[in-house]
């Protein structure tokens, strides 16, 4: 029975049972309810009847009674209406009980009680009709006649009544009695009723209260820690509980299920965590290695143990050679011997076969003979043993070979298939790495082997360039002589006429030769004749003035004459160096070794100079030391003039201290390294010492040169030419010896000369040393001299000396575009010294209109700021013209302006000066660009 | 190939033996084409012929080391260099009271005399002073004499131009007609010395080394010794300028670029 049911019947029965007890309950009540009208209704009334009816008759009786006592005050209208009223009530009452009496007894009693009124009423008639007569005897006896009537109808009346009241008295007992019994039929209901509805709920709650127990124990019993078994419940009932018994039990089942999924869900979770921890901290290391041993070397020492592997190798493929080979680049526990293959084919072995098929290869059935591994025990087979290819894109670049001791898990083999997957990616990006880097490198190399090869070919070709001019004067020379053969082979007597005439070219190029050096003998005696005569008459007369014999002459112009003289003087030192000098550098001075005695030549020193310190306020020593021998060979003029010229040297520059000379013989240090100093070990070593103004370390070497000063100034201060060292110099080297200068600016110099004692005079040794070189005499120092005296030549604008300068301007063609006419005059004057044709335009439009008109031009110099055409403009149509648009221009640009020298060269100028111009620096930049 | 290589070995090591000028760890190929050379215009029929000749005969071991050193220089070589010298790196070093610079491998000197220029117009003239070193005597006394060959002043002239030159290039010098002489205010200030950059170790601490296609003829260990040499001579933030076609092989970065470009570089950590 459902539980629905049960409870619908529960209740349903506890309802009828109310039902039934109400409906005894009514049914009682209306029993009583009858019973109480009866008693009310019926004999109440009767009684109640009974009563009415005694009442009216006594109440006749009475008027009948008052009536007989008192007759004349009795009115008998009055009294027969009355009892007449009272007839009627006593009438009508008992019909009434009549049809209402239903007892057979009650009825009777009622008769004779009519019976009997019904002789009482006759004599009330009489009696009423009586009375009118006022007969009171009448009266009297009529009314004793009735008398016994009227007694036995009280009787009767009130038997009646008694018995009205009796059945009356029965009804209550009976009602009293319905009543009791009703109550007790109740509570016996009422208990009933109770009994049966606590058995229906008893039986409601215990078949359903167990059933809910046994699921709550159900439930409670549930270990949700553990699923994985569920207790089940036991209830067969068909009611709802037990399809909660059955429904909790399938929800047991699918616990149960879901927790085994679970179990293998949350299995499969950390196996792939594992999977993935395991996988990217090896996947990490892809990026760290920069080559490929390196990543598979930690590659595989990382990936081994992960994997549970005991053995590891890794091969990576090698595309250099002809057929791709896979090379073992790392292993992981790899023995002392050689474990593993060191290379491999595609297709070859196992290994091989992975690379071709593509496909990971297990082997868990290992053969016994297989590779074994070796451990610190000894040497134990693998059980498995794993080949995966690596792979990239479709192809195979490394193969990873594992073996185990155990099983590989699917766990592991997952991981190997896991890492492999980005593996081929690394290996591909490194090598393609290692690749770029060795591209680089080589790349690099190969950069700088080419800059080096550029350089190499560049001096090869500056060789090349030098070898080609030696060859060219070489095959000049072989085809001159080739033509001398052919043509003395041709005719004999031409070549004796050759010969001749070769012999007559040789004595006219002696002639010339002996010629110009006699000219050039004579240019010396000239200007030493045509110098010196003029000079000596200057000399002469300014020091003829300078006496003044006559008194003539005022003290200024006695001074005047002074420096007359004293310039005429230094003008003739000049010449006199510059002739000694020239001599010295073309070989012709005469040196003639003789006996000198030392000690005169000290005393003449002392003699000479004492006079000029006195002058100048300065101590002069001359001292000589012991050793120095008393005869000494060597050219006596010449040793003089050098000691002059120091000592001169020395006064010169000296304001205050002292200038000290010593004479001694030279130590081996003095004259080592000299080309005579192996020759002879006697030297002799001069000192000249001063306390002048020095000379600056850098200029020491400059002061020999001839023509130098320290600087400008001093020459503008101390006055010279600058010579006297330059020659002191050269006559040293001539002596065979040296002049050297040490000194401190503003302390003071001391200059030393030493010189090899020569008895045969100078000897024969072999050219080729530097002190030599420079002394030989040949044509080419000649020509330097003359060179080296070009700035010297430009300032005394001699003719002669312009014939050597400028080899490179002569006769070379120049515009000078200015629209100064000082500038062109100046410019004009000094580029035609130059031996220059010089073309001058005023402007632009002169200037283009001149370059088209003529041939040759070699090079123009453009004045920026100028009127019509301006140098921009005229430059930038000059590259635009024909012809020389491909000449070298030079543009004359103001200093002051910025920005100048930029559109100069914008606008096509070869090279910029700034103006003011300085010849020199405007000759050599022509120079330049003439080359 | 293997008894020319042999045959390369003996005669370096008879130089070397010889000279004390070490061409071992020169670049093979530069070195070869060197010999090479040496052997076709002498008409040698071996290597070993013209090592016999270089023991043996007198002034040949001269001629050889010359072959070796290749000398070849420009003024303001580059100019995109000297401009960058200019604008990069004298700010640099206008702070400085004196301004040490090394050209190592300064062949005829004529980058060494761009540095004097450049250092000059800079206003820094006074301040600076230029040590041109080569390990060949004889161009050293080349570069001493400040003489340059006429025909290459054109040449010159541009170059000066395009390393941003502020004044005309001709006030630093006078011609004859043979060559141009750089104005002496300017060899002044420079120290034309001997130096071996394979043998010889660090002289003085520089602020800036030039170092340019000197390199390129060594072989990387050499280059590398050479770098440590450079490091261990420079100040610090010294600057060192290389070849265009040069790379700067340090294995512990010590340098930082100024201008990649140019290849001029910065030294950032010391030696």
């Amino acid at each position: 029975m459902s539980f629905k049911r049960k409870q619908i019947m529960g209740l349903g029965l506890t309802v009828f049972f109310m039902f039934i007890l109400m409906f005894v309950i009514l049914s009682m009540v209306n029993g009583m309810k009858a019973n109480m009208l009866e008693i009310v209704e019926d004999r109440y009334y009767k009684v109640n009847q009974a009563t009415e009816i005694r009442q009216l008759f006594y109440q006749t009786d009475q008027q009948l009674l008052s009536v007989l006592t008192d007759i004349e005050s009795a009115d008998p209208a009055m009294t027969a209406e009355l009892i007449e009223a009272n007839h009627e009530g006593i009438k009508t009452r008992i019909f009434k009980l009549e049809n209402e009496l239903n007892r057979q007894k009650s009825s009777l009693l009622l008769k004779e009680v009519e019976q009997a009124y019904e002789s009482y009423a006759q004599m009330q008639n009489s009696f009423i009709g009586l009375m009118g007569s006022g007969d009171l005897d009448s009266l009297e006896d009529l009314y004793r006649d009735e008398r016994e009537n009227r007694n036995s109808l009280l009787v009767k009346l009130a038997e009646f009544k008694e018995y009205q009241e009796s059945i009356m008295a029965d009804s209550l007992e009976s009602a009293n009695e319905t009543y009791s019994q009703l109550l007790s039929t109740l509570v016996a209901a009422v208990a009933i009723a109770i009994i049966l509805i606590i058995g229906v709920t008893v039986w409601v709650i215990r078949s359903t209260g167990r059933s809910i127990s046994l699921i709550i124990k159900g439930i409670k019993d549930i270990d949700y820690q553990d699923l994985s078994s569920i207790s089940r419940l036991n209830i067969e009932t068909k009611d709802e509980i037990g399809e909660i018994a059955i429904a909790f039990n399938s929800m047991a089942d699918s616990l149960e299920n879901y927790y085994v999924k679970e179990q293998r869900y949350s299995a499969e979770i950390s196996e792939q965590n594992w999977i993935q921890s395991q996988s990217a901290a090896l996947v990490s290391i892809y990026s760290q290695h920069v080559t490929i041993a390196n990543l598979a070397d930690d590659f595989i020492s990382r990936l081994a143990p992960a994997a549970g592997a005991n053995l590891g190798v890794f091969y990576v493929k090698d595309d250099s050679g002809s057929k791709p080979v896979f090379k073992k680049q790392a292993a992981y526990a790899d023995g002392a011997e050689d474990a593993g293959r060191d290379f491999f084919f595609a297709g070859e072995g196992m290994a091989g076969q992975t690379v071709r098929d593509k496909k990971t290869i297990f082997l868990h059935d290992v053969p016994e003979d297989y590779k074994v591994l070796s451990t610190g025990l000894g040497d134990v087979r693998p059980k498995s043993i794993m080949m995966a290819p690596v792979m990239l894109k479709d192809e195979v670049v490394a193969v990873v070979e594992l073996a185990s001791l155990r099983q590989f898990t699917d766990v592991q083999i997952k991981l190997l298939e896991k890492v492999i997957e980005t593996l081929g990616i690394a290996i591909t990006n490194i090598s393609g790495r290692m690749e770029i880097e060795r591209l680089l490198a080589e790349s690099q190399a190969q950069t700088e082997e080419l800059q080096a090869q550029a350089e190499e070919l560049q001096s090869q070709s500056e060789e090349l360039q030098a070898q080609s001019e030696e060859m060219q004067s070489q095959s000049e020379e072989l085809r001159m002589i080739n033509e001398q053969l052919e043509e003395r082979s041709r005719d004999a007597e031409m070549k004796s006429e050759e010969l001749q005439a070769a012999k007559e070219e040789l004595e006219e190029k002696a002639k010339q030769l002996s010629l110009s050096s006699k000219y050039k003998s004579e240019f010396l005696a000239n200007m030493s004749h045509e110098l010196r005569t003029p000079l000596n008459s200057i000399l002469l007369l300014s020091e003829m003035l300078t006496e003044d014999p006559d008194q003539m002459l005022t003290e200024e112009q006695r001074e005047f004459s002074k420096v007359i003289h004293t310039s005429g003087q230094d003008l003739l030192t000049l010449i006199n160096d510059i002739l000694d000098l020239s001599k010295v550098e073309v070989g012709k001075l005469e040196i003639s070794f003789e006996e000198v005695n030392m000690g005169e030549m000290s005393q003449r020193m002392k003699q000479h100079f004492t006079q000029v310190a006195k002058h100048k306020n300065l101590e002069f020593t001359v001292s000589s030391s012991e050793e120095v021998p008393p005869v000494f060979n060597t050219d006596e003029q010449r040793l003089q003039q050098i000691v002059k010229n120091l000592l001169s040297n020395a006064f010169k520059f000296t304001e205050e201290g002292s200038v000290a000379v010593t004479f001694e013989k030279a130590a081996q240090s003095d004259f080592f390294g000299l080309p005579l100093s192996t020759y002879t070990d006697d030297w002799l070593k001069i000192t000249v010492l001063d306390t002048g103004i020095g000379i600056p370390a850098e200029k020491q070497q400059l002061i020999f040169e001839a023509f130098q000063q320290a600087d400008g100034a001093t020459m503008r201060k101390y006055g010279g030419t600058g010579l006297g060292l330059s020659i002191s110099k050269e006559f040293a080297q001539l002596l065979g010896g040296i002049c050297k200068v040490e000194s401190e600016e503003g302390k003071g110099s001391r200059f030393t000369l030493v010189i090899p004692n020569l008895p045969n005079g100078m000897p024969e040794i072999e050219a080729g040393t530097l002190a030599f070189e420079e002394a030989a005499v040949t044509a080419e120092p000649l020509e330097e001299v003359y060179e080296a005296a070009e700035p010297l030549a430009a300032e005394g604008n001699s003719e002669a000396e312009h014939q050597h300068t400028g080899t490179e301007l002569k006769d070379k063609t120049v515009i000078v575009v200015d629209d100064d006419h000082r500038n062109i005059y100046a410019l004009k004057n000094a580029l035609n010294k130059e031996g220059m044709n010089v073309l001058t335009a005023e402007n632009g439009m002169q200037c283009l209109d001149l370059l088209m008109g003529t041939e040759k031009i070699d090079i123009v110099l453009m004045d920026i700021m100028m009127p019509v055409m301006d140098g921009y403009e005229t430059m930038k149509r000059l590259r635009g013209l024909d012809r020389h648009q491909d000449v070298p221009i030079i543009a004359l640009t103001a200093k002051a302006m910025k920005g100048d020298r930029e559109k100069c060269m914008e606008a096509g100028a070869t090279d910029y000066i700034s103006k003011p111009l300085k010849l020199d620096q405007l000759l050599s930049v022509m120079r330049v660009w003439l080359s | 190939m293997k008894k020319e290589e042999l045959e390369i070995d003996l005669l370096l090591k008879a130089i070397y033996g010889l000279s004390g000028y070490d061409f071992r760890q020169y670049m093979r190929s530069s070195i070869a084409r060197r010999i090479q050379n040496r052997i076709s215009r002498d008409r040698l029929p071996s290597i070993t012929s013209l090592t016999e000749k270089v023991i043996h005969e007198e002034g040949y071991l001269q001629k050889v080391l010359s072959d070796f050193s290749i000398n070849v220089t420009e003024m303001f070589r580059d100019p995109s260099f000297f401009k960058a010298f200019r604008n990069e790196v004298v700010p640099m070093l206008r702070e400085l009271p004196e301004i040490r610079i090394w050209h190592a491998g300064c062949s005829t000197g004529e980058e060494a005399y761009s540095m004097s220029i450049l250092m000059e117009e800079e206003g820094l003239g006074e301040r600076t002073k230029i040590y041109a070193t080569d390990i060949n005597e004889k161009v050293l006394k080349k570069a001493e004499s400040g003489m340059i060959p006429l025909q290459k002043m054109q040449l010159y002239t541009k170059n000066y131009i395009m390393a941003g030159g502020k004044k005309s290039f001709s006030e630093y010098y006078t011609t004859d007609c043979e060559a141009a002489y750089l104005k002496s205010s300017l060899l002044n200030r420079m120290v034309f010395a001997q130096h071996n950059l394979v043998t010889d170790g660090s002289f003085n601490e520089f602020h800036v080394i030039i170092c340019r296609n000197v390199m390129i003829y060594f072989n990387t260990d050499l280059q590398s010794h050479v770098f440590n040499l450079f490091n261990e001579s420079l100040s610090m933030g010294g600057v060192l300028g290389l070849g265009s076609k040069e790379a700067l092989r340090m294995e512990v970065p010590v340098f930082e670029e100024i201008n990649l470009q140019e290849k001029i570089f910065r030294k950032t950590a010391p030696a």
